[in-house]
């Protein structure tokens, strides 16, 4: 089962059923969490309620989408994958990880789409179950657009 | 480190949020189907199974949760989709290179052309394959489920959108959804369209 939750606030949106999913908490290394194209990226990442289940793969990744009415696009920036115990323990149930963003494409909150930047955290448990969290960020400064 | 940050308008009746995979399979009352005896019923049928109904109803949703089903229980699974006749030698591909028992699901079955389906049956019957289809009306293929758009659907659809509790009756009101309900005609996939720009003017007269 596959339990995939954008986290697009501060805070995450969890759901469950038994076990409960684990709560991850983001921090990121600029106030409002918007950034410059071509800027470091520092993330710190606390994942809370692993207790009952033991991971057998944690994914970190950033990464832009579209967001809209038509087919969306999306771009992998930067994935790093941990499959095993030993690279899994350092990086669970919390880490810090750094990124150099691009020059493009900057956030956009368009009325037709949108596009936006975050990091996307992924466990998968030993029992066939996985949780997403995704945290949104900022990159750029263009203004939104208004619906006319 | 920091938390704070700006308000991020997330818009629920974005594709992210109303993709097939994402709702899940309803009846026209809005009631959630059982997967199991769909399964049970597309093994009664010889293993074959056509999901119809018009545009925008959930086919594709019923489709894809069905197919998902179907490989828990460990029969092999191929899926396809028509997006124009230039899919037609791909997807008879998949019927001649699938497995022996397998289901092969093809989204859009009439894209196939009257030849294409008549091959597409006649060599699943040859390599002992199963096709699940969508299809708009009947195709000689068993049917499985009709699929009907309504406003109970769209009110049930509407209800599993991510943040339903922060935006239903503020940004979008009941009212949205029986005027999208009208104008989309059943078709689910038009309302969404329209609640999204619904949602869009909603939010913009919000902040102004």
């Amino acid at each position: 089962m596959s339990h995939a939750d954008p986290q697009l606030g501060a805070g995450g949106i969890g759901a469950g059923s038994s076990p409960p999913f684990p709560r991850v908490d983001v921090r990121f290394s600029h106030p409002g969490r918007v950034y410059e194209a071509g800027e470091w990226v520092t993330v710190e990442y606390l994942i809370d309620g692993l207790a009952a289940e033991r991971p057998r793969a944690f994914e970190r990744s950033a990464l832009w989408y579209t967001e809209g009415k038509g087919e969306e696009d999306l771009g992998i920036h930067s994935f790093e994958r941990f499959a095993t115990s030993e690279t899994i323990d350092p990086m669970v149930p919390e880490g810090t990880f750094a990124f150099q963003l691009p020059t493009s494409p900057l956030s956009y909150e368009g009325v037709i789409v949108k596009i936006r930047w975050c990091i996307r955290l992924r466990i998968f448990f030993e029992s066939g179950r996985d949780h997403v969290s995704e945290h949104v960020f900022t990159v750029g400064r263009v203004p939104p657009s208004r619906f006319p | 480190m920091h938390h704070a940050q700006k308000t991020i308008r997330r818009n629920p009746f974005a594709t992210r949020y109303v993709a097939s995979a994402r709702l899940t399979p309803r009846d026209a009352d809005g009631v959630i189907l059982d997967l199991a005896a769909l399964v049970v019923r597309l093994g009664a049928n010889g293993g074959s199974g056509a999901i119809v109904g018009a545009h925008g109803t959930g086919k594709s949703t019923l489709m894809s949760h069905l197919a998902d089903a179907v490989a828990a229980g460990h029969r092999p699974v191929w899926r396809t989709r028509m997006s124009n006749r230039g899919d037609t030698i791909a997807v008879i591909d998949s019927i001649r290179s699938a497995p022996r028992d397998a289901l092969v699901c093809i989204d859009s079955w009439e894209l196939l052309g009257p030849a294409g389906r008549i091959v597409a049956r006649w060599l699943a019957g040859r390599f002992g394959v199963g096709l699940l289809v969508t299809a708009h009306r009947e195709t000689g293929i068993p049917t499985l489920f009709r699929c009907r758009g309504s406003r109970h659907l769209l009110g049930a659809l509407v209800s599993q959108l991510p943040g339903h509790d922060e935006w239903f009756g503020t940004t979008i009101v009941p009212d949205d959804l029986d005027a999208a309900d009208v104008k989309a005609g059943g078709d689910m996939r038009r309302a969404f369209d329209l609640l999204y720009d619904r949602f869009e003017q909603a939010r913009s007269s919000e902040v102004s």
